[in-house]
């Protein structure tokens, strides 16, 4: 009997040998899990050259509302909203609506099916909830074609699938902003407050000081807006200030340059300022800046290189790698000020196609940090990882 | 302590015999290499094509799809629009022929589709830019493009529809470690339109949906008429189920071929426990427990059956690559494109392949190993003895095994539609005529014996009497061998009337003369459309009485997607379709006003469809209602055609095109000319083909012959393991033997003669169970026939017994039993009268 248990045992344990065996084959011959990785298709579509594209190279005349229509033989450009907003209670919500407009190739071919382009737009969305210090960001992309997504004339406005900017007739104003998604809803009207303001040189703006590294920009420093948010179902009838910004260019980096750090700011006087500094792959400024004071009445004064002068102040670690300037001292020499420009709080970091940051931010006095004297936007790209020049 | 000696003695028994143990170890390792091979198949065939579904449909939980001729592309933009919030993606897919494989070619848009995106990680920058912006640019498959010997940057010839076209390969996709894709072109969704001709269609949107309804409820409430939201999962699951019937069809005849090995086994363990006899029950006297001889016996059968089926798994790994393109070739005919290149040899297949063979084996000694423990303890144990305890038992056998055809019959007749049912009662039916044959086997040698006149030489009685006076082990013997003849018979019996019924049908549904057809592997919704002024030329040629046309469409309905043929109704094509249920006259009648449709057998069947009733069809007007007046054979596809006049094809889906039309030609019109003329009218036109009906109906029969091709491989390796059972069993039968030969070589009788009586004793026996045979192989094609083909594909056929399987049959079963006859008959002429006697 005994050997009767230990012949079947020994026929037990070859089996679960072979048991074993079979299954480490098994295992070795089928197949893994499915990667879950996100294809960079901003990466994809910044390859080539720029051959071929029309370049911002010298001032030109501005026409509206003509030019707040797509200028599709450049490479880039963008639609670019930001703003401060408070509902009934004073809660205060900061958003972004940008659409970008990303040209891979400077032909379009003749084809027969509608669907092939060679215009994509891509929108970012974000909401900051500064009561709760929380954060949304959503990206949409697809081909500008067949309406799906793109500039459609006809009706004047952006979009990206059902997140758009419409006007009214060939682009006046006011113009409706709408995005959606999980749950997180903006539906805002826009009006300017102020006439449309021309950047650098008449609305050329340089980015380098290599020649043709430039775009045309316009701005928008105030419009009143008024609209809702809703988050997570509930909805806060919001009203404020937003900023818009028009730029399209085919090259606007260099190959040196990093990114850049970029502000407006709406003082409670009734000033805007918008400024942006350059920054080398080294983290070092780059010897270009630009920027522009705009007063209550739409007056402007440019600034130059080193009209501002900024020091970082508190800097934010960013859980996905990257230290974030948060916190400003700015020397503003024509107003005779010195304020600080300050996150209205850090996690304002968008982890999209390109991950940059941008938020609201509060500017108080130096001498007097506890009072505010105005609120706005500040725009960092660069810290997370090179900047694909394509990239906002 | 006692069994070690007994379990020595097996290896002696099996080296002085070890042709015996060769072959039975042989024929465990043919029936489970059987069973593993076609599981193999099957699960690589599934997984494939489950693989296919994956690739095309991603993570799609639902799908819009429009009319056969696609879909509005704006609908999708309105749907972007409309439901921002719900991931959708469109696609434009079809087939094309590179290198003379049919590949599927998927148009999708990259930016909306998330799950193609993620097998896109290895695609350079460059490579996905080109794609979505040069024209007649694609990826590839890596598999499909290395086995074609294609690089990334070549530019390749594509076949749509019969047309040549040149695209690029910009480059390989699936071509990380495991990646499964295959059979797959893919191309932005812009060039899969512009190359597929469907510029302004699209095929479907996928959509992922969350679980509750509310969304599908209101993108249900949207959509525009003549569009459908379906369940991916439930559509796929209705796809998957085409080929149920087929791959249980398979599994269950790869099973006969393990239950023939199972015959094998225990009669190879009979065999080892009757030499044996003495010793067991000199252990018996030693102390040896039942319970110990009893184990001892099993784990006999367990080591045989262990190597038997270690092999067996290896040679059905084997197998089963051949195997695999058997299924793969059936299931294109029949089903779907698909390519397998995944060869899915899974643990799990190799756990069940042993665990089945060796508890075969186990479960057939069971018997042999309870004779051996019931020896009483005493040192000679007589034969005589056991012989009269089988015969006490046969009654008990008999009982047994007609008990098992009642219940067979019952299983039959309660179960409606469950293929596997009639499988578990084909099953019961063999087994319960196998265990009825001992008894039949001592009435025929009996009979034989006693008709045998004073002059038959007594050796010849010998032979024949003495089947029955050792019938516990001839019985089974017989029986082993019936079961494995009779499985032969009974697919030959199914395969030839099915052929016979499909040459006749083709017969008949192929009246027209001459045939002017589109090549249909572009679309899978719908047959290409033959160019219009083909079909006015043709028309106004001289010689043609009159025309069918015909425009053949996959609709889909509320239960999946269903083959319509929209036909005009002329008188010479009304033959054509047989009518199985349903007045000619008035059903025709029906049909010409457009009142009401035919449907084919096994769609009727499948639907439980019958006369009066209707069938639902989505069309550009919505859903819609159609009367069913006529059910007619067919036997083109087992999912079934619905028939449907010209005019309510026209009015509901909007759509005058033909893809196919027949010629009738007037009496004295000459054939070959007209022939010549249409080639010359469409010469130059790629996708059209003109042939005649000789021609169609031979192709018919050539893909019968390819899709049975798996049957008859699989009918084959019964073959094979019947023979070898037939041979091991008969050759272990003589062997045992030895002692009564040598009985009869002392009182004379000389090799020549022993040869004699050995090869007429084995002779007869496979007459027997030939004889045996043929019964049960017909009762098994009635059911095969009448009950499994019906109900795995609706077809109902003419049976005819053809003389050919059953003399084939009868041949295997005697040749085999000669051939069994010479080794021991070699063997005993060797040995001296004396020596044979020396044990007694």
């Amino acid at each position: 009997m005994k050997s009767a248990i230990i012949k079947i045992s020994c026929f037990v344990a070859v089996l679960l040998v072979i048991a074993v065996v079979v299954t480490i084959i098994d295992r070795y011959m089928s197949d893994g899990e499915p990667q879950d990785e996100k294809i960079d298709i901003i990466a994809a579509l910044s390859a080539g050259n720029t051959e071929g594209y029309s370049i911002a190279d010298e001032p030109i005349e501005f026409v509206f509302p003509d030019d707040h229509e797509a200028h599709e033989d450049f490479r880039n450009e963008w639609w670019y909203f930001t703003g401060n907003l408070y509902d009934d209670n004073d809660r205060r919500f900061g958003y972004q609506l940008t659409f970008f407009r990303i040209a891979i190739s400077p032909i379009e071919a003749d084809r027969e099916s509608e669907w092939a382009t060679n215009q994509i737009y891509m929108a970012h969305f974000t909401i900051s909830d500064v009561e709760n210090e929380e954060f949304y960001c959503f990206e949409k992309l697809n081909r500008g074609a067949l309406g799906i997504a793109g500039f459609q004339e006809e009706g004047f406005g952006v979009n990206v699938e059902d997140w758009y900017i419409t006007g009214v007739g060939d682009g006046e104003f006011p113009w409706q902003l709408y995005a959606e998604k999980d749950d997180i809803t903006l539906s805002i009207e826009v009006n300017p407050l102020k006439d449309i303001v021309l950047q650098g040189d008449n609305g050329l703006s340089r980015k380098s000081l290599d020649e043709g590294n430039a775009s045309y920009y316009y701005s928008i420093t105030r419009l009143v807006t008024e609209g809702y948010i809703d988050i997570e179902g509930e909805r806060y009838n919001v009203s404020g200030n937003s900023w818009l910004d028009r730029e399209w260019s085919t090259s606007a980096l260099s190959q040196e340059q990093a990114g850049w750090d970029w502000f407006s700011l709406q003082l409670d006087n009734g000033t805007d300022i918008v400024y942006f500094q350059l920054r080398y792959k080294d983290g070092s400024p780059y010897p270009y800046n630009e920027g522009l004071i705009v007063d209550a009445e739409g007056n402007t004064i440019r600034l130059g290189t080193g009209d501002i002068k900024l020091i970082v102040t508190k800097t934010w670690q960013s859980p996905l790698g990257g230290v974030y300037p948060i916190e400003w001292q700015a020397e503003i020499a024509l107003l005779d000020k010195t304020v600080i420009i300050r996150a209205v709080f850090p996690e304002q970091e968008l982890d999209l196609s390109t991950r940059y940051w941008e938020g609201a931010v509060n500017i108080c006095e130096e001498e007097d940090p506890g009072k505010l004297i105005g609120i706005g936007y500040m725009e960092l790209t660069g810290y997370a990882a090179v900047l694909s020049s394509s990239g906002s | 302590m006692v069994t070690p000696v007994l379990s020595r003695s097996i290896w002696r028994y099996f080296f002085r015999h070890p042709w015996v143990i060769l072959l039975s170890i042989l024929g465990v390792a043919i029936g489970v290499a059987v069973v593993v091979s076609v599981d193999i198949a099957n699960t690589s065939a599934q997984r494939a094509f489950e693989l296919s579904l994956e690739s095309v449909t991603g993570r799609a939980t639902h799908q819009v799809i429009g009319s056969p001729l696609g879909l509005d592309e704006d609908v999708y933009v309105e749907l972007k629009l409309e439901f921002g919030e719900v991931a959708s993606s469109p696609v434009v897919e079809g087939y094309v022929v590179v290198e003379g494989e049919t590949l599927q070619m998927l148009g999708l848009d990259f930016f909306s589709d998330t799950y193609f995106s993620e097998q896109l990680s290895g695609i350079s920058n460059e490579a996905m830019l080109s794609l979505i912006l040069e024209p007649d640019t694609v990826f590839i498959a890596w598999k499909t493009g290395d086995r074609m010997g294609i690089s990334p940057g070549d530019t390749i010839s594509i076949s749509v529809g019969g047309e040549e076209k040149e695209v690029r390969v910009v480059d390989f996709v699936g071509q990380e470690e495991g990646s499964t894709l295959d059979g797959l072109v893919t191309a932005d969704i812009s060039t899969a339109q512009e190359i597929l001709g469907k510029t302004g269609y699209i095929d479907r949107i996928n959509l992922i949906l969350p679980e509750e309804g509310v969304l599908l409820a209101s993108i249900e409430e949207w959509l525009p008429e003549g569009t459908t939201i379906i369940s991916t999962a439930a559509r796929n699951e209705s796809t998957l189920k085409m080929t149920n019937a087929f791959s249980v069809n398979l599994t269950a005849m790869s099973l006969l071929a393990l239950l023939v090995g199972m015959f094998l086994i225990y009669n190879t363990m009979t065999f080892s426990v009757l030499q044996r006899r003495g010793l067991i029950g000199s252990l018996r006297v030693l102390g040896a427990t039942r319970r110990e001889i009893f184990t001892e016996v099993l784990i006999e059968a367990g080591v045989i059956g262990f190597i038997g089926t270690s092999l067996g798994v290896l040679l059905g790994i084997l197998l089963g690559q051949g195997m695999v393109k058997l299924v793969l070739r059936t299931v294109n005919d029949l089903y779907f494109v698909l390519t397998v290149s995944s060869f899915l040899v899974s643990g799990g297949i190799i756990i069940k392949g042993m665990l089945l063979g060796v508890a075969t084996s186990i479960v057939a000694a069971f018997i042999p190993a309870l004779e051996a423990a019931s020896s009483p303890p005493q040192i000679v144990r007589f034969r005589s003895i056991m012989e009269s305890l089988a015969h006490r038992l046969l009654p008990y056998l008999s009982l047994a095994g007609i008990l098992m055809m009642a219940v067979s019959i019952a299983v039959l007749f309660l179960s409606s539609k469950s293929v596997l049912a009639g499988f578990v009662s084909l099953f019961l039916l063999v087994i319960g005529f196998a265990l009825c044959i001992p008894v039949l086997v001592e009435f025929i040698s009996r009979g034989v014996g006693s008709l045998m006149g004073k002059r038959t030489s007594i050796l010849i009685k010998m032979a024949a009497t003495g089947i029955s006076g050792s019938i516990s082990r001839t019985g089974t013997a017989i029986a082993a061998l019936a079961v494995a003849i009779s499985v032969v018979v009974g697919m030959g019996i199914m395969i030839s009337s099915f052929r016979g019924t499909v040459d006749q049908w083709l017969g008949q549904a192929l009246q027209g003369d001459i045939y002017v057809t589109t090549t249909s592997d572009v679309s899978k919704r719908s047959e290409n459309p033959l160019p219009e002024d083909i079909v006015t030329g043709v028309m106004a040629m001289d010689g043609i009485e009159a025309v069918k046309e015909m425009k053949t469409v996959y609709v889909e309905t509320a239960s999946g997607v269903v083959e319509v043929r929209a036909i005009n109704t002329i008188e010479q094509s009304k033959r054509e379709y047989r009518l199985k249920e349903g007045d000619y006259t008035q059903a025709w009648g029906n049909f010409e006003k457009g009142e009401s449709v035919f449907v084919s057998e096994p769609y009727a069947y499948k639907g439980g469809i019958s006369l009066g009733d209707s069938v639902s069809l989505i069309t550009e007007e919505g859903e819609q209602q159609f009367m069913v007046s006529g059910i007619y054979y067919d036997y083109s596809t087992d999912q079934g055609i619905v028939l449907i006049p010209q005019i309510i094809y026209t009015e509901y889906w909007h759509d005058s095109t033909i893809s196919s039309m027949s010629l009738y030609l007037e009496d004295k019109a000459d054939k070959e000319d007209i022939m010549a003329a249409i080639r010359a009218e469409v010469a130059g036109r790629e996708g059209v083909v003109v042939r005649d009906n000789m021609d169609i109906r031979k192709s018919g029969l050539d893909v019968f012959d390819q899709t049975f091709m798996i049957t008859r491989v699989l009918e084959f390796l019964v073959i094979i393991v019947a023979f070898i059972g037939i041979l091991s069993t008969l050759m272990a039968y003589q062997l045992e033997k030895v002692k009564e030969i040598g009985v009869l070589r002392a009182t004379g009788v000389t090799p020549r003669q022993v040869w004699g009586i050995m090869s007429l004793q084995t002779g007869f026996m496979g007459a027997i169970s030939g004889v045996l045979a043929i019964p049960l192989g017909i009762v098994m094609s009635v059911i095969l026939i009448l009950v499994i083909n019906i109900r795995s594909f609706g077809w109902s056929m003419q049976m005819t017994i053809s003389s050919g399987s059953i003399v084939e049959a009868l041949a295997i079963a005697v040749g085999a039993a000669l051939l069994a006859s010479i080794y021991p008959a070699w063997k005993m002429s060797r040995i001296s009268p004396a020596e044979a006697l020396r044990e007694e």
